[in-house]
């Protein structure tokens, strides 16, 4: 018989595979279990989103080419 | 005319360290929240790479090394005449361990459709209005991917106080973010299980 995973378990493995702290083996495992019960896929998904969400919408300032060209010439003097 | 000789450190620089500014950047200024600061961090992070670049070894973990390197240089010299306050160390106030992650309602409802709503400065100033231990691990792990380990090492904590301190950052972020939610009508799910509808998501 299947284990059956309650919700903190369920969350407290989506974040450690999202976190890549599962081994190779326990992620095969894991995304097993996701595809095969709804709750734990909607749980999937929703975390995936809001991973995604914060990386790609935080802001990145970007890098003049002054501050690159003062760097490298710390690195050739 | 002669061209400058290119040596080791310098190749060094331009194939393994220099690729690593722009995430350096980010850091910086989400450390400092200045953008003048954050260019001098990532200058200071530099010059202080070049200075120990014989205690880096050639094709290991650059990244890690750089932010660790930026990270104490923030503390050295930043942190000090930073004008917001920035240290609140949750941990001297609350013993809190990964066993009692369970305890703590920490699941926010957050789904893809209500991200497309929102402006992405709504990310940056709830991170921003973290305090700076749980800012610096959203950053290290959510923003840049880096393992828990590499956490451990850049920021000089064990591994479980990695885990905790980003449990609560999560949930502070997801809290902060909950507003712009709530705006839009959004349902706060914690403490129901995975699955069961709202009353007026039933309807």
């Amino acid at each position: 018989m299947a284990h059956r995973f309650d919700d903190q378990e369920m969350r407290n493995r989506v974040s450690l595979f999202f976190d890549k702290a599962l081994s190779k083996e326990d992620e095969q495992s894991f995304l097993s279990d996701v595809n095969q019960d709804p709750n734990f896929t909607k749980l999937f998904n929703q975390e995936k989103s809001a991973r995604e969400f914060i990386r790609n919408n935080v802001r990145r300032p970007s890098v003049s080419p002054d501050l690159i060209q003062n760097i490298r010439n710390t690195y050739r003097h | 005319m002669s061209r400058p000789i290119k040596t080791q450190s310098d190749e060094v620089f331009e194939s393994e360290l220099l690729p690593h500014i722009d995430a350096l950047k980010t850091f910086a200024f989400h450390l400092s929240y200045d953008e003048d600061d954050a260019n001098d961090l990532v200058q200071e992070t530099y010059m202080k790479a070049h200075r120990f670049i014989d205690k880096y070894e050639q094709g290991t973990n650059a990244k890690a090394w750089l932010f660790k390197i930026l990270k104490n240089a923030y503390i050295n010299e930043y942190r000090k005449k930073s004008k917001r306050p920035t240290r609140v160390d949750f941990e001297d106030i609350v013993s809190y361990h990964d066993s009692d992650d369970s305890k703590v309602p920490g699941y926010l409802d957050l789904r893809e459709e209500i991200f497309s709503n929102m402006m992405g400065d709504e990310v940056t100033i709830a991170i921003n209005a973290l305090p700076i231990d749980f800012r610096t691990v959203v950053l290290l792990c959510d923003v840049e991917g880096f393992t828990y380990e590499e956490i451990s090492k850049i920021i000089d904590v064990p591994i479980g106080t990695v885990r905790s301190r980003l449990f609560r950052a999560r949930n502070m972020l997801k809290e902060k973010l909950k507003k712009y939610a709530d705006k839009l009508g959004y349902k706060d799910m914690r403490g129901k299980p995975i699955g069961k509808k709202s009353a007026s998501e039933e309807e």
